[in-house]
């Protein structure tokens, strides 16, 4: 493969599949037929970027915003890391509460998420509260996976301020966190779905009566 | 070749590209060569793509049978209807604008 053809494949892979499959050949003949500048380089990139946003689904985007969120306490709080973040739960298994995750403002993400889910593609509540539960994974997969960096020895948690400290949160409890957060994130994201629902049989109701 | 349209409503790349299609069907790049020639903007290949994806799905436009690596598009009922509307508010705004600069 010549350093053209890596750098037209490298541009290309910036579009989602579904795209690539539907377009992808046209604009790979335009990018071959041409020198890639660093102007088309970056325009190619950037509107690829675009188009994975405008696929995604909702809670793909909502679960990485949380996820960013979630990991910057990492940045933020680095000796105070696993207090500010994670907390006992009350469950019997070893799981912890992440904190962001739990807090108020994640129900109405939850709802927003569900919400969201319905509108674009309408469909059952059900899936509205499976698209929640899938943000919430994204979201907790920092928690996952520092737990599973300190099982492989990756991770000296003496570093990452657990020595010394009072709660020192398991790695397993750590890896099986997020376990615990789907439950109520399924009845919110359901819940949202069902407000949308409720919503678009208003409105079509209103159309009818002005028609 | 991928020079940021001027700003205006003239450089929105939808209304370019369906004003290339308006005397009938073109793959990508003789899009592109037909608008810089034409109208003087430069569309980059990723913002073509981007403008004409969403064209297609508001079906404005329509792909035709693959011609080589090449795709045409031709303008549907619909996307003709829409340009049109699109220029006559453009040439009402204009003319409107430059008739009070005249006056002024």
């Amino acid at each position: 493969m010549t350093r053209r053809n890596l750098v037209v494949a490298v541009l290309l892979r910036c579009y989602p599949a579904r795209w690539r499959r539907e377009y992808g050949e046209e604009l790979r003949h335009i990018l071959e037929s041409h020198p890639i500048t660093t102007g088309i380089a970056f325009d190619v990139a950037g509107n690829g970027v675009r188009q994975r946003a405008r696929a995604a689904s909702p809670a793909t985007i909502l679960g990485l915003v949380s996820l960013v969120l979630v990991a910057s306490q990492f940045v933020i709080a680095p000796s105070g890391f696993w207090p500010a973040a994670v907390r006992p739960s009350g469950m019997t298994f070893p799981t912890l509460r992440i904190t962001i995750v739990a807090s108020e403002l994640y129900v109405y993400v939850g709802i927003a998420c569900g919400y969201w889910t319905e509108g674009r593609s309408p469909g059952s509540m059900s899936r509205a509260g499976l698209a929640a539960m899938r943000m919430a994974l994204i979201a907790c997969s920092p928690v996952m996976m520092a737990g599973l960096l300190i099982v492989a020895g990756l991770v000296d948690p003496s570093i990452a301020g657990l020595a010394g400290r009072t709660f020192v949160p398991s790695p397993a409890a750590m890896i099986l966190s997020t376990l615990g957060a789907l439950p109520p994130f399924w009845i919110w994201g359901s819940g949202g779905g069902w407000l949308r629902q409720w919503v678009n049989r208003r409105r079509e109701s209103r159309q009818q009566k002005l028609t | 070749m991928a020079r940021k349209p001027s700003s205006g409503p003239a450089s929105d790349p939808e209304l370019l590209i369906l004003s290339s299609l308006a005397d009938g069907p073109k793959h990508g790049y003789a899009i592109m060569v037909d608008v810089e020639q034409s109208i003087g903007v430069t569309l980059g290949p990723g913002t073509l793509y981007t403008a004409l994806t969403r064209l297609v799905e508001q079906k404005l436009v329509a792909p035709d049978p693959v011609s080589g690596r090449q795709r045409p598009y031709r303008l549907t009922r619909k996307g003709a209807d829409v340009l049109e509307e699109r220029l006559n508010a453009m040439r009402r705004v204009a003319a409107v604008g430059l008739r009070r600069l005249r006056t002024a």
